[in-house]
């Protein structure tokens, strides 16, 4: 088809740079050159894409500067273009993609843990409804099944294990008291982001709470958390009293 | 054709913006309609599907999207339109709108309102996935002329033929966004009077109205300011051409306070009456 050709050439023309076969099917005239009215395009898409790194990560912008956020944006783009139509999810990379760039590590260490902190937030935010786990079917379970369930995090509740205490950064920032010099201590934070109603929020989890989050990432079931040496059955019933397990299923 | 429950609308809305929902919530402004950008409340919980399935039941709702890629070469997103679907039928809404562009070629993503050749090619091509698109959602939809920098020079037809064209072919409406017809005017040096002339009174269902900024050069779309002096006088043509079609304000950046908005939509109004 013809029209596969030229949305072809336009893709070319406005994320790839190479505007020359976009150029030969396009109409010349009025007070615009067409490699002039090319780059509109190209603006325009980069335009938006700023806006939505902007939005999902305010205080890495305000950490690093909004021109210097603006050019890592862009070399972010060239490597980590968006797949999906939503941009609610754009930017998944960006911590790994800041933790390849030796000049951001050099000068901002604790970047890479706050942008994982302000991703989580809004992934959180966004996140579907938790459904009641239904503790009748579990209990009615056989006890050799019992021993087999995994339990199921619920989709706002994003444990997150960083190096550096970004939270405190984080705080600043929505208080209005975030200072340019401030410096982030390099401590192993562990972190769980969660919805308080609606308000995504980062809270402090206990060793035992941290270990059993990491085993539920991991889909271990009922039997291999009980025989873990680790195992926390206080912590458990900590999860499911907040809320924070929402479903299970018995692992084949 | 549509089995499910759905609300009308008529007079002149406003486009839905978060910023000024808490406003809107509070004050309950009567506004007659409200256009929900549907690719912004897609979310599967928190605040904002509480918030839409509340503005659903205060006022009628109509969606529009800008990320179906209407008239790309891609498969259509079908997961994609089943969201949509389910949404309009949660919110009763009015109807489904998209752009007559595309916004994605292969796994590149455009996030722009990309014009397509204006060929019988392109309108057999876009008339087919509106058709797909009427077939899944069980209703009929309407497409949107974008604004544009720049034509083809394989387009054979002008921008109204080739929106009439895929509307003849697929049974689909047109929403007519007088403010984008004057910027492509502009830009493209055409007879507004001629166009709006080549558009079928019972074709248009729905009208915006928005702002543009005066480039060198040329216009950009922006969706960013008021509606200019030129697009309220092609607005009033436009009314007294369609009639009393649904008129919505929509404004996307540089997002001013409420009450700006609901100036701007008493205006229209004005002229609606």
């Amino acid at each position: 088809m013809a029209i596969e050709a030229t949305l072809a050439s336009f893709r070319d023309a406005v994320v790839r740079d190479q505007s020359h076969q976009l150029s030969m099917r396009l109409r010349s005239g009025g007070m615009l050159d067409v490699s002039q009215r090319i780059v509109i395009y190209q603006n325009n898409r980069q335009q938006t894409l700023l806006a939505v790194m902007g939005k999902q990560y305010p205080v890495t912008k305000q950490v690093v500067g909004a021109g210097c956020f603006d050019q890592l944006c862009v070399r972010y783009d060239r490597c980590h273009p968006a797949t999906s139509c939503d941009l609610d999810a754009y930017g998944e990379h960006f911590a790994t993609f800041l933790e390849g760039i030796e000049t951001v590590g050099d000068k901002t260490p604790y970047l890479a843990d706050l942008c994982r902190l302000e991703y989580a937030l809004v992934q959180s935010y966004y996140a579907k409804e938790r459904s009641a786990l239904d503790v009748q079917v579990l209990n009615a379970l056989p006890a050799e099944q019992q021993s087999q369930v995994v339990f199921q995090l619920a989709a706002d509740v994003i444990p997150l294990c960083l190096n550096h205490d970004v939270h405190q950064l984080w705080q600043q920032h929505q208080t209005g008291m975030f200072k340019q010099t401030f410096t982030c201590p390099m401590v192993r934070t562990d972190l769980v982001v969660a919805r308080d109603r609606y308000k995504p929020k980062a809270n402090a989890v206990d060793q035992p709470e941290t270990s059993l989050l990491k085993a539920l990432q991991e889909k271990k079931t009922v039997g291999q958390l009980m025989s873990s040496l680790d195992f926390s059955e206080a912590a458990l019933i900590s999860l499911l009293h907040k809320g924070w397990i929402d479903g299970f299923h018995v692992a084949a | 054709m549509s089995e499910r429950d759905q609300c009308s609308i008529s007079g002149v809305g406003v486009g839905l913006r978060h910023e000024h929902l808490s406003d809107i919530l509070a004050q309950q402004p009567a506004v007659p309609w409200f256009e929900v950008l549907v690719d912004n409340w897609l979310s599967e919980g928190g605040l904002d599907r509480s918030a839409i399935l509340g503005m659903a039941e205060r006022y009628p709702l109509a969606f529009h999207g800008v990320n179906l890629n209407l008239g790309g070469v891609d498969p259509l997103d079908m997961a994609y339109l089943a969201r949509i679907k389910t949404l309009m039928q949660d919110c009763q809404a009015a109807h489904y709108s998209e752009h007559a562009c595309f916004s994605r070629y292969e796994n590149d993503y455009l996030f722009d309102l990309c014009p397509l050749p204006y060929t019988q090619e392109s309108a057999r091509h876009l008339a087919m996935r509106v058709e797909q698109v009427q077939d899944f959602l069980g209703e009929e939809m309407l497409i949107e002329n974008v604004s544009s920098y720049f034509e083809y020079q394989s387009s054979a037809l002008d921008e109204a033929e080739f929106l009439v064209e895929v509307s003849q072919r697929s049974g689909c409406k047109l929403l007519l966004d007088v403010n984008n017809v004057y910027v492509n005017a502009v830009n493209h040096g055409f007879d507004v009077t001629e166009y709006l002339q080549r558009i079928p009174q019972q074709l248009v269902a729905e009208i915006h109205l928005s702002g543009h900024d005066r480039k060198s050069g040329y216009l950009l779309d922006t969706h960013g300011t008021p509606v200019t002096d030129d697009v309220w006088r092609w607005y009033h043509y436009a009314i007294q051409r369609y009639g009393h079609v649904p008129t919505l304000i929509e404004w996307d950046h540089n997002l001013p306070e409420w009450k700006i908005l609901e100036a701007e939509r008493i205006k229209a109004e004005h002229l609606w009456r």
